[in-house]
């Protein structure tokens, strides 16, 4: 009998809300075929959204339901448009609980998929 | 002659301002930054709706950040002094704050707030339901719908974050 497991990094308990939001936010970037994928602070992912843009807007959010839906997008090797600058103020939050935006999370999340920025995009690697 | 509420606000003003060039990029060391923002959270109970919704709107985006940074040294602060007064104090920053800006940002420090509270014994839908008089329409919708949110949803595991214990004293810390 195999071992038990033990959870390493982030886990979602199967079958919670938490578990279900997760499924939904990786399920609408992986089978993306509206506008693209816009990160970035909220009010600018709205106006992105406006501009018929992708983005998350899930009720159950939580950091790891944020992760699932760039995971999404990364598994499909989709384009992210930056819909914020990128500058200290929208990537700090300035205290040890937090030091990081949500948003400096995405573009760390993307960076280690080995997505890379051109203009305005973080786009897939190139070779795939 | 001036009303109480004026003299009120003014203090608040003055007190935010304060909090705005305050560092929070270090846990305080001594309890006078949080004290000050509990000072500022009672003085925002106390002023007329029409004052609150003057002070909320004018939150600059450098103070939104302050606010967040002190609601989770609150939390840690309710938990290492088991006040519910931390808890209360944690709440009103966000009623200042009114979820003006992102408000998954606000969801990460509530979580905090949540853990603390249930941590000391203290229901956060309680605390939470004495400030809706207080709170504007934005917060309180956001508030409701974080306390009614499914437990798995609001837990520290699900915002990366963890509490550890450093000299008998608790903090939160990134989880990885």
């Amino acid at each position: 009998m195999p071992p038990p497991v033990t959870p390493n990094g982030p886990y979602i308990e199967l079958g919670s809300k938490e578990a279900l939001a997760a499924q939904r936010a990786y399920a609408q970037t992986f089978n993306n075929s509206q506008g693209p994928l816009v990160i970035g602070r909220l009010e600018d992912t709205a106006a992105g959204a406006d501009m018929g843009m992708t983005r998350l807007n899930e009720p159950d959010w939580t950091i790891n339901v944020n992760d699932a839906w760039i995971q999404g997008g990364v598994d499909a090797q989709q384009p992210f448009y930056l819909g914020s600058p990128i500058k200290i103020g929208n990537l700090r939050s300035g205290n040890p609980i937090y030091p990081t935006t949500v948003y400096f999370r995405k573009l760390q999340q993307l960076r280690a998929a080995g997505h890379y920025r051109e203009g305005d995009l973080m786009l897939p690697p190139k070779g795939n | 002659m001036i009303g109480a509420t004026d003299e009120s606000e003014r203090n608040l003003e003055h007190l935010l301002i304060s909090l705005t060039t305050a560092s929070t990029r270090f846990r305080p060391k001594n309890s006078d930054l949080v004290d000050k923002s509990l000072q500022a959270a009672e003085l925002y109970a106390e002023i007329s709706a029409d004052d609150r919704q003057s002070i909320s709107s004018e939150v600059s985006p450098e103070l939104r950040k302050k606010l967040q940074a002190i609601t989770g040294f609150m939390a840690e602060e309710a938990i290492n002094t088991k006040d519910r007064k931390w808890i209360r104090g944690a709440v009103l920053l966000q009623l200042i704050d009114d979820f003006g800006g992102d408000y998954r940002e606000n969801l990460r420090y509530l979580a905090l707030v949540n853990y603390a509270a249930k941590k000391i014994g203290v229901s956060m839908i309680d605390v939470v339901g004495s400030f809706m008089p207080l709170a504007s329409n934005r917060s309180r919708g956001f508030l409701q719908d974080f306390c009614g949110r499914d437990d798995s949803l609001n837990g520290l595991a699900s915002f990366g974050v963890k509490e550890d214990v450093v000299d008998g004293l608790s903090r939160f810390v990134p989880a990885s």
